[in-house]
């Protein structure tokens, strides 16, 4: 194929990345950050992507005394005397004389060299396109495309869903980027081509159900959430059943919590958010080993001014044991909490059942939406998102042990992916040593239970989780800590911090890791009614016209 | 092929002199001509020169003209003799070597910048190059390179023969940034000498 040479390599290292001289018909505006080009070496092509744009002029003189604008001789020093070198960063290298049996993955190799000088630089194909990212195919279901590459409107970048659940991965994104649609349509990837079972932490409530879509104009449309979608595939289970009727939301189930399925370990990872000093927390345990799994129960239900005798009796101290039971209250005013006394009157059965429900629809493959409706206090979330996480981690573990020992098949535990809102929450550098959430991160898939970490303060989050991150999906991020710390572990990082600055607030996105041979920047596919019918979605009209169908096929005569 | 404006009187392979007829106009500083050299019969081959410098003086070179002390309208009347006792001359530059041929009943036509090998014999006709053979020549603006290094560098020369070339252009901007690109390549070490020279092309345009 014959494609328009863009410019020419004039120097670079392997370190710093190349640089290419701009061909003087081509408009240095046209150039953007992000986008994906091929450097056409004597051997190798490389997939580069551009990550820097600077002006430059062969003589200072120039740049001392301007010429005049539109003058003659502007024009006639453009291009030539005054030029644009772009900044590339080669990402991958593919021998362009490699044996064509030679599978698509094996053929792409990580850079080791760089083009001979004058290398000429081309924009990328749709081919280039399909062979490093894949293409989405019925059979495989591997990959799912996620949007186009910067001015391609005509191509798809796919993720790799196989790689994509093996690691944890984050989405990432300042606010009001469209991290939500991004979570969403991943997640609506990974549903719809069976790759995970997911759980979903629904801080706002905007995933399962419908939800309102912001547009640019000050219009407010409604979306579809993943239920409408995917139907029985998915169950809506809430902590707020008021919120969800008043939403007209038809959820599946509701989830209370008894007092006495809280550990002292779930409050343990909560200590900034309680404020909860270490004595406090060791007085817990003390409660704990006394009263066993009544613990709280016995604790809230002491009278201040029995709390001497009880601190005497256990041989805690006084005041850590009043400051535990003022912070406690806070848990139980929680509306899904139920203590001992309802326990009794509801029954043991129906409200644990709603966590082991969980675990047993999970262990079902199907997907759960867990809405927090107006009951969103970062508390409450903490709470159940730790407490839900380490039931089912634990349930994984005996699970994924035994499959360890049966080597049978069936015995597999489905892989889970766990997605948190407000991740840093959990894992920053004090709740990551001691919540769930971090040792899943750390663990990686050796338990088939991943993360899906989505926030809009990656520099909140431990480092040792950042690195442990196989793919990121990063929004427009301004803050320099974040972008930083969205690179954690990452190589060539430098040259990526720019084209992420620089991305548009909406719709665009970069993705780099485990699931993609390269990094990219991605126009997100529109979540419209197009990608309904991608996802196997039907209107009324559709549905009405398929049941006639059947009819006809088969009728009840 | 136009009318013969004169013949050689003095050449070499890097430039010649050549004398006017007297019934012909003499070429203008900055101007092409060319005059033919030896070569296959299959082909007409012409040395093309830029000219650097025209002068008149009196036949007799020996002896200097004295002022008539005469308005200028008179000298016709008064000295008719006159146009028979001056001699018009001028130099050019050999900048390259146009050749002309004919295959397959197409008329092709060569330029070739450089100096010719061989030069044109004594007593050659000279002709002026016309709008269509200068588009042939400045097809590839770097031509400018053969006239700077052959009048080491004479920015008047360089800015007439722009002119000249880009009035056979018609004057399009696209030819004019593209002849103005041609001479930048020149000046890359003197941004002054090319800011000069291209303001005086866009005020000659304007």
């Amino acid at each position: 194929m014959n494609v328009p040479v863009i410019g020419l390599i004039t120097s670079g290292s392997l370190s710093e990345g190349l640089e290419m001289r701009l061909h003087p018909s081509q408009v240095i505006e046209d150039v953007r950050a992000g986008k994906f080009v091929v450097v056409q070496g004597k051997q190798f092509d490389f997939f580069c992507m551009i990550t820097d744009v600077t002006l430059d002029a062969s003589s200072m003189d120039i740049l001392r005394d301007p010429p005049q604008h539109s003058s003659l001789l502007q024009q006639v020093l453009e291009g030539d005397h005054t030029y644009a070198t772009i900044s590339l960063q080669p990402m991958l290298m593919l021998d362009r004389n490699a044996d064509t049996s030679v599978s698509r993955e094996d053929s792409l190799r990580p850079v080791k060299s760089i083009p001979v000088h004058f290398s000429q630089v081309r924009d990328a194909t749709d081919e280039d396109v399909f062979h490093v990212f894949g293409e989405e195919n019925e059979q495989s279901r591997r990959f799912f495309n996620l949007g186009n590459p910067l001015d391609m409107d005509n191509v798809e970048v796919c993720l790799d869903l196989d790689r994509f659940v093996e690691r944890s991965n984050g989405i990432f994104g300042k606010t009001g980027t469209g991290k939500t649609f991004l979570t969403r349509l991943v997640l609506a990837g990974l549903i719809k081509n069976n790759k995970a079972v997911n759980l979903i932490f629904d801080m706002h409530s905007e995933y399962g159900s419908q939800t309102r879509k912001e547009s640019g104009s000050g219009k407010a449309t409604f979306v579809q959430g993943l239920k409408n979608l995917f139907g029985s595939k998915v169950s809506i289970f809430t902590m707020d059943p008021d919120s969800a009727h008043a939403r007209g939301v038809k959820f599946d189930q509701e989830v209370k919590i008894p007092l006495s399925s809280i550990e002292v370990e779930d409050i343990a990872g909560m200590q900034d958010e309680l404020r909860l000093h270490p004595t406090a927390v060791e007085t817990a345990y003390i409660l704990r080993n006394r009263f066993n799994k009544h613990w709280l129960s016995e604790l809230l239900n002491c009278n201040p001014a029995d709390q001497k005798e009880l601190a005497e009796e256990i041989g805690a101290n006084k005041e850590s044991l009043a400051a535990l039971y003022r912070k406690m209250l806070q848990i139980e005013r929680l509306p899904f909490i139920i203590t001992k006394e309802e326990d009794k009157v509801e029954g043991v059965k129906s409200t644990k059942a709603s966590i082991e429900r969980i675990i047993e629809e999970l262990r079902a493959g199907r997907h759960i939406d867990l809405e927090f409706g107006r009951v969103s206090s970062m508390l409450a979330y903490l709470l159940v998102a730790n407490l839900i996480t380490r039931r089912i981690h634990e349930r994984w573990v005996e699970d994924a042990e035994t499959y360890l020992a049966t080597q049978k098949l069936e015995d597999r535990p489905p892989q889970l992916l766990i997605t948190i809102e407000e991740a840093h929450k959990f894992l920053n550098p004090a709740a990551a040593r001691q919540t769930i959430f971090g040792t899943i991160a750390r663990e990686l898939r050796k338990y088939f239970v991943s993360l899906l970490i989505v926030d809009q303060r990656p520099s909140g989050i431990d480092d040792d989780i950042m690195s442990q991150l196989g793919t990121r999906i990063t929004a427009l991020l301004n803050d320099e800590k974040d972008i930083q710390a969205v690179f954690t572990g990452v190589s060539g990082a430098t040259a990526l911090k720019q084209v992420l600055a620089s991305l548009d607030s909406k719709q665009q996105a970069l993705v780099l890791g485990h699931a993609t041979p390269m990094p990219v920047v991605v126009k997100t596919r529109n979540y419209d009614d197009d990608f309904y019918q991608a996802m196997g979605h039907q209107t009324e009209e559709q549905r009405k016209e398929s049941t006639k169908k059947m009819v006809d096929l088969f009728p009840e005569d | 092929m136009t009318q013969t404006i004169g013949e050689i009187i003095q050449t070499s392979t890097r430039e010649m002199m050549g004398q006017v007829w007297r019934k012909q106009q003499s070429p203008t500083f900055g101007s092409l001509v060319m005059a033919k050299v030896a070569a296959p019969s299959s082909k007409e081959c012409y040395a093309v020169g830029v000219v650097h410098n025209v002068q008149t003086t009196g036949a007799d070179q020996s002896r200097l003209p004295a002022a008539l002390e005469i308005a200028e309208e008179e000298i016709p009347q008064r000295h008719p003799q006159l146009s028979n006792l001056l001699r018009s001359y001028f130099h050019a530059y050999w900048i390259g070597l146009y050749t002309e041929s004919t295959a397959n009943k197409k008329e092709l036509k060569r330029f070739q910048p450089g100096l010719p090998n061989v030069p044109p014999q004594l007593h050659a006709g000279i002709t002026s190059c016309i709008d269509d053979d200068i588009r042939v020549f400045f097809e590839d603006a770097n031509v400018f390179r053969n006239i700077y290094d052959a009048s080491r560098g004479s920015e008047e020369l360089l800015i007439q023969v722009a002119m000249n070339v880009i009035e056979a252009f018609g004057s399009r901007p696209v030819e004019v940034v593209r002849i103005g690109k041609g001479l930048s390549t020149l000046y890359r070490d003197d941004y002054d000498t090319l800011r000069r020279i291209m303001t005086r092309l866009e005020q000659w345009i304007n």
